[in-house]
């Protein structure tokens, strides 16, 4: 049933530039960093790029296999399964985190009176109904939609050229190179690092000769156009107002005279943030199946919908720990499933190789 | 309050007619392992509804990870 499922290359590709551009539609990961906020994703975009190539090389080791199968053929069944069940609790707390973010996003600015939960409720429900539907779904539904996606930030972004001020650059390098250089990191886990839930949507492809293209091109497409986004929000907001505002694209939109631009961004948000969370609960519903030997995902689906929606109400107090959380903790607590393991998996992957050999 | 509840009940029904069908057509052995797991997931997402409407939850499991990784890790947000 699962390995039934297949997609084109440029599905996955689709795919996958919606899962990075995700909640990058409203929250800027190198905002922090001000008026070289720039350089800090130009930095973190290069990194992007290794960590792509790791999991592609993974997969390309593991043919066919998906990350729960392929943690098992590396650390073995227990220590394995062990792993596996971090990832499936790692995708849906990623899940969760995502649905609070568009929960958050649309009640502070669009539907002031709606009850979050509500406004989450109804995304999951959307969600699941793709997931019930299979993979392949979704995959044709973002290569209908977004191609919009792009229209509409070349839009916002042509609209904003009389607010820029290329002024807002200076002064470069303010807070030192260390500064940027330990700021990419958080570029790298969000929303670069975030892609490991790949690993389960890989063996899918109806052509594996075509991973490493499809996936190198997307990271590069959608990392040029989170760049535009970027700098559109330096030029047009300044640094000051980029490192105070809540959500600086949505801010950003709000400066043109006589038009209402912020739907456009809401409207990102929803189809970034549907393919985020659809490949994540897909990522989680097809790990407890695999991890329990089982054929059919779909069972799963609406249990773990409501409990990612449940999380996603418990997860903050308030806007201002999310924030917090994501400044702070987030690269902390993703670097074991982003970096070590998949860089684990391939060490013990080459020796076994090696010893193979010999 | 009960309201919620009630709603919160429905959901959970109309969870299980959606799916029970479908589960119930499984060979037995995964079928067993599927209801299970079905149930364990249904119950976590239930009684943290439950607990969110009566105000039991403890803290946010944000501020819950933050103290351990502070603990673990030994950073200060």
């Amino acid at each position: 049933m699962i390995k039934d499922i297949k997609i084109s290359a440029y599905q996955l590709m689709m795919l996958m530039m919606g899962f990075l551009f995700g909640s990058t539609a409203i929250i800027n990961p190198a905002s922090a960093a001000g008026q070289d906020a720039w350089l800090v994703f130009l930095l973190g975009w290069a990194e992007g790029f290794s960590l792509m190539w790791l999991y592609v090389t993974i997969s390309l080791n593991y043919p066919g296999l998906t990350l729960v199968e392929i943690l098992k053929a590396t650390f073995g069944k227990y220590v394995g399964s062990i792993l596996a069940l971090l990832y499936i609790w790692y995708f849906i707390h990623l899940a969760a985190v995502v649905f609070r973010n568009f929960g958050e996003h649309m009640v502070i600015t669009v539907y002031y009176n709606t009850p979050m939960v509500f406004m989450i409720g109804c995304f999951a429900l959307l969600v699941s109904y793709c997931l019930r539907k299979g993979l392949e779904v979704t995959g044709r539904a973002a290569e209908m939609l977004m191609p919009y996606l792009i229209i509409i930030l070349t839009v916002i972004f042509c609209i904003l050229i009389p607010e820029y001020d290329v002024n807002r650059f200076l002064p470069f390098l303010e807070k030192g190179f260390a500064s940027i250089a330990i700021d990419s990191l958080r570029v790298l886990t969000l929303p670069f690092g975030e892609t490991v839930a790949f690993l389960m949507i890989f063996p899918m492809l109806n052509s594996a000769q075509k991973l490493k293209k499809a996936s190198f091109l997307s990271v590069f497409t959608m990392g040029l156009i989170i760049l535009g986004v970027i700098l559109r929000d330096i030029m047009s907001l300044g640094p000051d107002m980029l490192m105070r505002s809540v959500f600086p694209p949505s801010l950003s939109s709000e400066l043109t005279k006589g038009v209402q631009l912020d739907p456009l961004v809401a409207v990102n948000l929803l189809l970034g943030g549907w393919i985020k969370i659809t490949v994540l609960l897909y990522g989680a519903v097809v790990g407890i199946t695999q991890l329990l030997n089982l054929n059919d995902y779909r069972p799963f689906v609406l249990p773990v919908a409501m409990l990612c929606v449940a999380i996603a109400v418990w997860i903050y107090k308030d806007i201002f720990e999310m924030f917090d959380w994501a400044r702070f903790f987030f690269p902390i607590y993703v670097t074991p499933m982003q970096i070590v393991i998949p860089v684990m998996i391939l060490v013990i992957t080459k020796l076994k190789q090696l010893l193979k050999n010999k | 309050m009960v309201l919620n509840i009630v709603f919160l009940s429905g959901i959970i029904f109309l969870v299980l007619i959606i799916d029970l069908p479908g589960i119930w057509k499984m060979p037995t052995k995964k079928r067993r392992k599927t209801l299970i797991a079905y149930s364990i997931l249904l119950l976590l997402g239930f009684s943290l509804g439950l607990f969110l409407i009566l105000d039991f939850a403890p803290v946010s499991l944000a501020t819950l990870m933050a103290k351990i990784l502070t603990l673990l890790v030994g950073i200060e947000g």
